[in-house]
């Protein structure tokens, strides 16, 4: 059954019709082209497809879009500014976190909720943030290490 | 996609809406609050209904109450919330403590105690804590409404007392002044991994006595369930760790009665032992 829904999506405002059964993730990536978002597991346990949803990190494949009428998501894409990379999506990349990059949209959005919450956070806050998504390249050390420089010089 | 069966979704207004659609299409009507356990059932591919009903805007069920008895909260409170609420971390730490075990963030701030209630995996992370608390749930219908017992809500893995007309609306527990509270769990990893067996621990010492012991088990026997057997073993005693390895080799005992001796009795017993241990230990403060 179709249904029309109403959100905005890193500020802008959309108005889709989709199947009641679609996921975010689908809505994001094949409606919308938004296709920084990933699908890992499809059953929230790799974190790949991690979105914000009225500010908290999500599992977009957890989330029919049809739940989410009048929110407001933010994805990967939204990150960059006036063309420019985040100061943690440049700390990723000085850092070495990103290997093959298939964690990494999900990863950055994990960090984006961790500095939102706390723009000065412990490592152990670190590692509980991004404990929901899984990488399989970089052993963590090196994104744990980027989000700790991107908090120290208080820029998140 | 196309795992997933279709259905019409229906988003209702306030409870009484959702109740009076309930009425009407219960028994092909399933519930969606925060989608975390429906959604990887559903890809899953057993579940089949024609109504999805969400609940999870109403704001009627959003609430935290307390007074002196103790705490009423509706069923939409998250896993975050309950972890991080400095009211639980006062009242209940055990639940924060259990809340905050669940999934990884990204699950705790979607998943809804009420959701971890009804789906009645026999693993669900804050249902020892709440049934050690004497909780009690609220079951709605359109007519009446009953309040349960949540230990007796459970009648099998997965499968409760909740009729397809009702909603869980409420969940109630006393406040335990002065009790010490103790929880753990076992699990594959620390995070995301589901608790394989989990126990809670209520203690009211007063004078060095133990005046009240509540032990509560997840996974252990095909429900959660209160231990008696080995609550009264505590009871009006003065803890000693003999005393404490005693009342734990019973949990474990009461477990094997239940069920048997298995396969994996040899495995579970010193397990289940083990982590009931602990548990009582937390609450007593000792190592
Ligand atoms: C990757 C992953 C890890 C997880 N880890 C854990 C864990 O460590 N510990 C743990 O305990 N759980 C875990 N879970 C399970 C799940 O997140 C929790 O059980 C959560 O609390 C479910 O809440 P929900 O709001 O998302 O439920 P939903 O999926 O919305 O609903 C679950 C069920 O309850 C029914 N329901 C919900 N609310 C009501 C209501 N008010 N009245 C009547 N029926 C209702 C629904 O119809 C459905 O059958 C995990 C899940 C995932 C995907
Ligand atoms: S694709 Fe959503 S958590 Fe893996
Ligand atoms: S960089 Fe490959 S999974 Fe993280």
């Amino acid at each position: 059954m179709q249904e029309k829904v109403s959100f905005t999506v890193n500020g802008k405002e959309y108005e889709v019709e989709v199947l009641s059964n679609e996921r975010l993730l689908d809505t994001l990536r094949d409606n919308l082209g938004l296709t920084g978002t990933k699908e890992g597991c499809s059953i929230g346990e790799c974190g790949a497809c991690t979105v914000l949803l009225n500010g908290e990190a999500v599992n977009s494949c957890l989330v029919f879009t049809v739940q989410v009428q009048g929110g407001h998501i933010l994805t990967v894409e939204g990150l960059k500014k006036d063309g420019k990379l985040s100061p943690l999506q440049e700390a990723f990349v000085k850092y070495n976190a990103v290997q093959c990059g298939y964690c990494s949209p999900g990863m950055l959005m994990a960090a984006t909720a961790i500095l939102k919450k706390n723009p000065q956070p412990s490592r152990e806050e670190i590692k509980e943030g991004i404990a929901g998504v899984l990488c399989r390249c970089t052993g963590y050390e090196q994104i744990i290490q980027a989000i700790e420089a991107v908090a120290k010089k208080g820029e998140g | 996609m196309g795992n997933i069966n279709n259905f019409a979704y229906v988003r209702p207004e306030n409870v009484a809406q959702a109740l009076d659609f309930l009425a009407e299409n219960g028994s092909e009507t399933r519930i969606i609050a925060g989608g975390t356990d429906l959604l990887v059932e559903m890809r899953q591919g057993t579940e089949n209904f024609k109504y999805l009903l969400d609940i999870g805007n109403l704001s009627e069920l959003r609430f935290f109450h307390t007074g002196q008895n103790g705490v009423e909260m509706g069923p939409l409170m998250t896993h975050s919330w309950l972890a991080e609420s400095e009211e639980i971390q006062d009242i209940a730490p055990f639940l924060a403590q259990a809340a905050g075990h669940v999934g990884s963030v990204q699950i705790r701030n979607r998943g809804t105690v009420g959701g971890n209630i009804v789906t009645a995996s026999p693993c669900a992370d804050t249902v020892p804590p709440l049934i050690a608390l004497d909780c009690k749930i609220k079951l709605q219908g359109v007519q009446e409404s009953r309040w349960v017992s949540l230990k007796e809500f459970f009648t099998a893995p997965y499968e409760t007392v909740l009729a397809p007309e009702e909603m869980l609306t409420a969940i109630a527990f006393p406040r335990l002044s002065g009790y010490r509270f103790g929880f753990v769990r076992l699990a594959r990893r620390q995070a995301m991994a589901k608790a394989r067996m989990s126990i809670a621990v209520a203690l009211d010492l007063q004078g060095g006595t133990v005046k009240d012991a509540r032990i509560a088990t997840g996974s252990v026997l095909p429900t959660p369930q209160r231990i008696e057997s080995a609550e009264k073993l505590l009871t009006n005693e003065v803890p000693n760790p003999e005393l404490l390895k005693e009342a734990s080799k019973q949990v474990a005992r009461e477990m094997i009665e239940y069920s048997g001796r298995r396969w994996s009795t040899p495995y579970k017993e010193p397990v289940v032992a083990t982590l009931t241990e602990r548990a009582l230990k937390k609450a007593l403060g000792v190592n």
